[in-house]
């Protein structure tokens, strides 16, 4: 409680980026917002700790979130109208968190991404316990094809299991890592938050991302911005989210 | 596979093997940790406590009378040098021990009864006296009755009797008297008890946890550590040791100086009758000798010798004179010319005259001659007064002659004597100066034993101990049992015999555990894990898939990644044969082919599920559907196939069960109509999927295997042993077999080293 005090004290309640990269704030086309209203809500927190544009990914997996561009688009446009007229100050744009599989082969043979920024960015996520048998192969083709692979939340996987190791491996692949912010307070367990710290002490954290799905996590983000390690992850890594 | 970088190195893995170990047992070790703590307090609970006393001792201090350095003091005196580890055997030893004991009383020991543990009391503190006269080393319970009576027990006598305070308990084996003492009595519910112990037990008691050491390596102190379940009782013992020792010690001296002066005693007396004899010898000699003055006597004899030499010399000289006088005279030739010259003796005078008057007779002759004829009376007067005269001084001569002779063989004959009285004194003289010797001898240790007896008596009037109690020993204080300790010890054993326990059993379990297992058998591709499903199995015989009803379970995404994975190695878009296999049964092939079969129906493909394993038909349980046709029956000609392919709830997803089971499901396998169904399927689906016997019992599965475009090999964890896994390597180096995978299957979380649960698959 004490500590809590003296970190509200110490650091403001404000993202210390514009932009984030990783959401799911589309309503009911994932995991993520349940409904138009409480996506509203999330945005006109985000808005409130300092974000001016939200770049939302929602799931991209076969068989559980059959999204494609097609609905991921038609919910953007959903979002838009429901937010002319409201006093929200924040610009929307979408992308997909793609799941690594089969599917996501087939749409990168036929270029059926949605990217981010101008450097094409794809934000791709795998199985949390296995890791997939041709993920290399499959982060060579993205490379080869002129696409950044953005790695989501490598912190939470739990099929690391020699962290400063495998990460390096990452990095050496060429691809991009996303830390999740609410893995720092332990939202996503004692591993990811352990993990999290050995990525920026490393330096090799490239974005990061709020990874919101309902509203509580926004106020769970709020409290990491006033932490010490949160302003650390700036210290030691070139964060590049506002290059978007 | 992802390259096996990211796996670490050997010795990593190792170490992980053994946490995966301990951790596999945990519960097994946290039992044994229990037992052993639960066992151990229980003993700790029960361990009597130890009191411990120590007491120091100065040994081989000198004493006030020292014994001279000479080696007759050191030949009479024993050991004068004292050893400390000779003294701390002898501190060790029993006899010295059973002196100690002597000095004391422990014989008799009192325990009470208190929640079930035993506890020993000093002997004042017991309420009751006991004064035995038979039966020792019987151990006997005292159970209070009423006020005056008490109840007697021991259980191997067989004895339960009621008796008095006071009167006499007796048996053949054991009598004996019970006495409360003042002011005392037993509580009911109180148990106590007795025994009384005989001397040699006594003394084994005495002996029993006695530590006996140097105090340090240049000292002569000894210290004496006593360990005993009383804390009255080990310093009793304890002081009683020292005592005891030192008793000994002045014994040991007191019997030194007794033995010393019982010899000195003995020589003074051979000494006394020697010297008495010495002395009379050399008075007798003495007295037979007359003399003591050698040298005086024996320069008187010598000046005789020389006097009668001297005698003799001039006795020869005048002999030799006589013998030509004598010569001559024989001759009777000019006798008137003889010279008697003063050499001669006295004696001779009367010869001299003679011979004077016959020269004047011849003068006389001479003279008439010249006057007168030879007829001249006075002529023939004289020349017969010649003629006898001649004769008598012949006679003269030849006395004196004779006794000259005599006279030298009398001085000869005295000095022989005088020369045999000179051999005769130096030979007294010797004889003289060795009873003289043997005196003073005699003399002087007769002197010296009379001082000694003297020391001796002096000695043996004052003698101390060499040995010295520096610090008695004082009330024991309790030194144990450390019952914590004994807890933590025990826990700690619990600890690491359960581990052995659990490392033995890893260690001689054949069964296949983990990837890692698989991983050093055989380079087989691994094409997934599929954790094991303990409370969702419920559910899997009711007609639905695990894929269905749980899609966020890491259960269903291990299948996804399976799927996906199987997707990405069947490159080809003919890819359709897809052949799922095990070693034995039971390794959940059908589960794993349902639930896979399940999860491809999810991405809009068409698949068909076929249970060849006609044997065991279990398929249709799985989807809740009829088995009364099926591909037995398409194989063996009673049905055609289109009547035979069964709708599941998913409208990709169709199956065909086993169906009946055939007489010769193998004939069935290897005919010619299984081929055409592969065949007329493959137009129909998109993946037709073949359940097989298990591979290690029949050959079908290897046909299947070769006309399949891909091969999934089912190994259960924790099941299937690792012996499997040589006919599994061959397998999938068999050129003949396209696309062969591998899944292990229900793995433990703590198995897998991935640490994954239930954990729903979140955002």
């Amino acid at each position: 409680m004490f500590m809590d005090f003296f970190r509200i004290n110490r650091f403001p309640k404000i993202s210390k980026v514009k932009i984030d990269m990783h959401s799911h704030i589309i309503p009911s086309i994932d995991d993520g917002s349940k409904s138009m209203e409480s996506s509203l809500e999330i945005l006109e927190y985000m808005s409130k700790v300092g974000y001016k544009k939200i770049i939302t990914t929602p799931h991209t997996m076969s068989d559980k979130y059959p999204n494609s561009t097609y609905t991921i688009l038609r919910g953007l446009e959903g979002i838009n109208k429901a937010l002319t007229g409201k006093n929200i100050d924040i610009k929307m744009e979408v992308a997909s968190e793609y799941y690594m599989d089969d599917e996501f082969v087939n749409r990168l043979n036929i270029d059926d991404i949605l990217t981010m920024g101008d450097d094409k960015y794809i934000l791709f996520e795998t199985s949390y316990n296995f890791k997939p048998m041709y993920f290399e192969e499959v982060v060579f083709k993205m490379i080869s094809k002129g696409y950044r692979p953005i790695l989501a939340h490598p912190e939470r996987y739990k099929y690391i299991l020699n962290p400063k190791k495998d990460f390096l491996r990452f990095k050496k692949l060429g691809i991009y890592l996303q830390l999740d912010i609410n893995s720092l307070g332990g939202h996503y367990g004692k591993l990811a938050k352990k993990h999290a710290k050995i990525l920026i002490n490393l330096g090799i954290v490239d974005f990061i991302g709020s990874d919101v799905h309902y509203k509580k996590q926004v106020s769970f983000l709020e409290k990491i911005f006033t932490t010490r390690e949160y302003h650390k992850i700036f210290l030691k890594n070139k964060i590049l989210n506002d290059t978007l | 596979m992802s390259n096996k970088e990211e796996f670490g190195d050997d010795d990593e893995i190792d170490l992980k093997e053994i946490f995966r170990t301990l951790s596999l047992y945990k519960y097994f070790i946290i039992f044994c940790m229990v037992l052993f703590g639960i066992l151990a307090f229980i003993m700790a609970y029960f361990k009597s406590n130890v009191y411990t006393t120590h007491m120091t001792m100065e040994i081989g201090i000198l004493g006030t009378v020292k014994s001279g350095n000479d080696i007759v003091s050191k030949a009479i005196s024993q050991s004068a040098e004292v050893n400390p580890d000779t003294e701390m055997e002898i501190l060790k030893s029993r006899t010295l021990m059973a002196e100690a004991i002597a000095l004391i009383d422990i014989s008799h020991r009192y325990y009470k009864t208190n929640n079930m543990k035993e506890i020993e009391l000093y002997e004042d503190n017991a309420p009751f006296d006991v004064n035995l006269t038979k039966g020792f080393n019987i151990k006997f319970d005292i159970l209070p009755y009423d006020t005056g009576h008490y109840r007697i027990k021991n259980k191997t006598l067989n004895i339960n009797f009621i008796y008095k305070y006071g009167e006499e308990v007796k048996d053949n084996n054991f009598k004996f008297t019970i006495t409360l003492k003042k002011d005392r009595s037993i509580q009911p519910k109180e148990i106590y008890s007795f025994e009384v112990m005989d001397f040699d037990k006594s003394v084994y008691l005495g002996q029993k946890n006695l530590k006996i050491k140097v105090a340090g390596t240049y000292t002569t102190i000894i210290e004496i550590t006593k360990v005993d379940k009383v804390a009255e009782r080990a310093p009793k013992i304890a002081n009683a040791l020292a005592n005891a020792y030192i008793k000994r010690n002045i014994k040991k001296r007191t019997m030194e100086a007794s033995k010393t002066l019982s010899f000195v005693d003995i020589e003074l007396n051979k000494i006394t009758n020697e010297l008495k004899t010495a002395s009379l010898n050399l008075e007798n000699f003495k007295k037979n000798i007359k003399t003591v003055n050698f040298d005086t006597k024996s320069e008187i004899i010598m000046k005789r010798l020389g006097d009668i030499e001297i005698e003799l010399s001039k006795l020869n000289i005048e002999l030799s004179m006589v013998e030509s006088l004598y010569s001559r005279i024989k001759v009777s030739k000019n006798m008137e010319s003889i010279l008697i010259n003063g050499l001669f003796s006295n004696d001779i005078i009367p010869l001299s005259n003679i011979i004077t008057i016959l020269q004047q007779y011849r003068i006389k002759l001479e003279t008439l001659k010249i006057d007168y004829t030879k007829d001249y009376p006075e002529v023939i007067k004289l020349q017969k007064e010649i003629k006898e005269t001649k004769n008598i001084l012949k006679s003269m001569v030849k006395n004196f002659r004779r006794n000259l002779l005599d006279r030298k063989k009398i001085l000869k004959k005295s000095i022989k004597k005088e020369q045999y009285l000179i051999e005769k004194l130096a030979e007294n003289e010797q004889i003289y100066h060795k009873l003289e010797q043997k005196f003073i001898l005699n003399e002087k240790i007769y002197s010296y034993l009379l001082e000694k007896k003297a020391s001796s008596l002096i000695a043996k009037a004052s003698t101390v101990s060499r040995n010295r109690i520096l610090d008695r020993a004082n009330i024991a204080k309790k030194t144990g049992p450390n019952r914590t300790l004994i807890i933590i010890i025990g826990i700690f054993l619990g600890f690491i015999i359960g581990a052995m326990i659990a490392f033995v059993r890893g260690f001689i379990d054949d069964r296949i555990k983990n990837i890692e297992h698989i991983k050093k058998a055989t380079n087989g591709v691994i094409l997934g894990l599929v954790p094991s499903v303990k409370d969702m199995d419920k559910n899997e015989n009711i007609g639905s898939l695990i894929v269905y009803d749980y899609p966020r379970s890491s259960f269903t995404e291990s299948f996804r990644n399976i799927r996906s994975n199987l997707k990405f190695m069947m490159k080809s878009n003919s890819s359709k044969v897809l052949t799922i296999t095990s070693t034995i049964s039971g390794e959940g092939k059908t589960s794993i082919s349902s639930n896979l079969a399940g999860i491809m129906s999810l991405t809009q493909k068409k698949v068909i599920l076929i249970n060849l394993d006609m044997r065991k038909p279990t398929l249709h349980l799985k989807f809740n559907l009829p088995n009364n046709r099926g591909i037995s029956s398409v194989l063996s000609g009673y049905q055609v196939l289109k009547d035979v392919i069964q709708v599941t709830s998913n409208p990709y997803l169709d199956i065909i069960s086993s169906g009946a089971i055939p007489p010769n499901p193998s004939e069935l396998i290897h005919s010619e109509k299984m081929e055409e169904v592969i065949e007329e399927l493959k137009n129909k689906y998109d993946i037709v999927m073949l359940d097989t016997p298990p591979s290690g019992l029949v050959t079908d599965a290897q046909l299947l295997m070769r006309i399949s475009d891909a091969v999934i090999y089912v190994i259960r964890a924790n099941y299937a042993k690792k012996e499997f896994l040589k006919n599994i390597d061959i397998l999938s180096k068999d050129e003949s077999i396209s696309g062969f995978s591998i899944i292990l299957n229900a793995v433990d979380n703590k198995d897998t080293g991935h640490g994954y649960g239930y954990g729903y698959y979140e955002d």
